[in-house]
């Protein structure tokens, strides 16, 4: 008998490590407000007439920004030691002129994380090994490069800032409190006018992980999520009346947060280390509400009307109409090193060619435009 | 029957040591020997493992099964921001220190630093990582091992061959593999999509994690165990994660640099 109810154990435990453990298949969309169209698999980046392809003469691109005809971009022109991006330029996809802008002060460096207007253009100088990231501003009009926040080698591991209408905004780690398992970090969130060169301090933090490193901007909203006990919250900082919401979250803890259109799209789960239960959501920001989205997306980039996700060796492009979110199409990217988000709905994809036996890489990148406003 | 099953599956990895005898980390033809050997072992090994899953014995109705090999690494906490090789390095050859019972100390971060010809802001090539390891081979009792350098995009069948190689030096706890990783959010691995921040750095690997459904044979999952030497305390540690994960940080580092993203 003890037998049989051993064997019966066992069954009723594999079905539960089947139906709890395992992630859902990409591309299975279930219920809410997801719906999925018909998915095209390309091999390589597909002919289509809403993505250009061009050939810049670099070894290496890092963060491809498109503003009108210019490319502002992080370019590596010459492996030193290895090869990094260190150089900031600005490249006219007609002309192909070339204006440098900027060059690192690291040793070994990736300038990347380029956000722009067309009116001020914001980066990161980051050490090729991590750590040591310096903000900057560029005046697009008189090219005035101003640094808004120079970090110590000993303070934080990442700093991701992000510009939105004239402002920069980012998380600052500041200190340990408490020791062992129980300590926590503390900082603050921060924004840099940069038409008045003002800073200020939005919000402090207590508990800041590494899934709650960054701040998410659009639409005159500044979003992040902070964890006190078993208790997690969205702050929604509204910047013209400078004042913050909050929103708790359903599980305790959140990552990927992105705001856009009233709207917070997150992955909940009960416990970010374990991730378990873990379940992508939206949030409305005006009522509290949340909807399951059934998908297992990894982080993903807001444009203005879409959704770039990432799962695996594929790149998701979604549509988004408020809550609701349609994908269009994926990609394989395993040839795709890194991407930018343009104003426009644009997203521009690099393919860093490999070029020499040895491994190397060639002198010339391969950018892919994705106009996904030209959709048909 | 399940907890007999169970037994007689976990079993235990035995260190072997059978690896080609040689002196240099440049690519001789001795080393292209012992990277052929090396291959002819993952292969071996790969095989091996591939046959235990599919022996259709093993079909009754139990839970799934869970395999783990580990190899003593200690985690150290890089010394400066870009110190991922030295810490990486000196990780590995705790565990060479712990397999022979040296009892000679460790290289401080700062020695193996000058050793790989860098400041304290520079950062180690993949190829000198290997050839320090290499000068340590007497030190620390491996002297008929030979660690080289290579890259994953160029193989055909990447990701088996590179899971296929960890594998083989982990169960046969010959080396603690160092890896080159890309972080960022096209990163595969967990800790580094929300940070963002494109970056380059160093893990040596320590274990891995094997899920074989036993109700039809199949791999559920294959996990990777990196010993990440981190400067901030919240990314430093062992951490498992998916094989795919580590193989597709590996290829973004390799598609971005020309830094040879495993030591082995």
């Amino acid at each position: 008998m003890k037998k049989y109810c051993a064997a019966f154990i066992c069954v009723l435990l594999f079905f539960s490590f089947v139906a709890c453990g395992l992630p859902q298949k990409d591309g299975q969309a279930e219920t809410g407000s997801v719906t999925s169209s018909a998915f095209n698999d390309f091999d390589v980046v597909p002919e289509l007439p809403y993505i250009q392809t061009v050939t810049v003469p670099y070894k290496a691109v890092l963060s491809p920004i498109l503003v009108g005809n210019t490319f502002y971009m992080a370019v590596a022109k010459e492996d030193r030691s290895e090869t990094d991006t260190n150089r900031l330029v600005a490249y006219d996809l007609e002309t192909g002129e070339e204006e440098l802008l900027f060059t690192s002060s690291q040793e070994l460096a990736n300038i990347q994380l380029l956000q722009s207007d067309g009116k001020w253009l914001s980066f990161a100088d980051c050490s090729l090994y991590g750590g040591a990231c310096n903000i900057y501003v560029m005046n697009c009009e008189n090219r005035k490069i101003t640094c808004i926040n120079k970090f110590s080698s000993e303070a934080p591991s990442f700093t991701y800032p992000v510009y939105m209408n004239g402002s920069v905004y980012w998380i600052e780690e500041e200190g340990v409190s408490g020791e062992g398992d129980s300590a926590l970090i503390y900082g603050s969130v921060y924004s840099y006018d940069c038409e008045n060169q003002s800073r200020k301090t939005i919000a402090k933090l207590n508990n800041i992980y590494i899934n709650n490193l960054t701040v998410s901007a659009q639409d005159g909203k500044v979003v992040w999520f902070e964890r006190t006990g078993d208790e997690g919250k969205y702050y929604i900082y509204d910047v013209k009346s400078d004042s913050v919401k909050t929103i708790p979250s359903k599980k305790k803890d959140s990552m990927n947060v992105r705001y856009t259109d009233g709207f917070i799209y997150a992955c909940e789960t009960d416990d970010f280390k374990t991730q378990t239960a873990k379940e992508l959501v939206s949030v409305n920001t005006a009522t509290g509400e949340h909807t399951s989205l059934k998908w297992d997306l990894k982080p993903f980039y807001c444009t203005e009307n879409y959704l770039v996700g990432s799962t695996g060796m594929l790149l998701h492009f979604f549509k988004r109409d408020k809550n609701t979110v349609t994908e269009l199409e994926e990609l394989t990217k395993s040839k795709v090193t890194t991407l930018g988000i343009s104003q426009n709905d644009t997203v521009v994809l690099v393919d860093n060619n490999k070029g020499l036996p040895s491994g190397e890489l060639a002198d010339e990148t391969t950018l892919h435009i994705y106009k996904l406003s030209e959709r048909p | 029957m399940s907890f007999i099953l169970l037994s007689l599956l976990c079993v235990s990895a035995f260190a072997t040591d059978n690896q080609s005898n040689g002196t240099s980390y440049l690519y001789t033809a001795e080393d292209l020997i012992i990277l052929k050997e090396k291959d002819r072992l993952a292969d071996e090994m790969y095989n091996s493992y591939k046959d235990k899953i599919s022996d259709s014995s093993i079909s009754l109705f139990v839970m799934p099964l869970t395999i783990t090999y580990t190899i003593p690494v200690t985690v150290y906490t890089q010394q400066t921001y870009s110190w991922c090789g030295p810490a990486s390095l000196q990780q590995t050859l705790s565990f060479h220190k712990s397999q022979s019972g040296s009892s000679t100390a460790l290289p401080s971060q700062s020695t193996i630093a000058s050793k790989l010809g860098i400041s304290s802001t520079g950062a180690a090539s993949s190829t000198s990582i290997a050839s320090v390891l290499n000068q340590y081979k007497g030190t620390f009792g491996y002297s008929n091992r030979t660690y080289s350098t290579a890259n994953v995009a160029d193989k055909s069948n990447a990701f088996e061959w590179l899971y296929s190689n960890l594998r083989s030096e982990i169960v046969n706890q010959t080396y603690a593999p160092i890896i080159l990783i890309q972080t960022g959010e096209l990163s595969g691995i967990r800790r580094y999509y929300d940070a963002g921040v494109f970056c380059r750095h160093y893990n040596t690997v320590s274990g891995i994690r094997e899920t074989v459904d036993l109700q039809n044979d199949n791999l559920m999952s294959r996990e990777i165990q990196t010993s990440d030497p981190h400067y901030n305390a919240q990314f430093r540690g062992k951490f498992w994660d998916e094989a795919s994960a580590i193989y597709q940080s590996m290829l973004l580092a390799d598609n971005n640099g020309s830094n040879y993203v495993l030591v082995y």
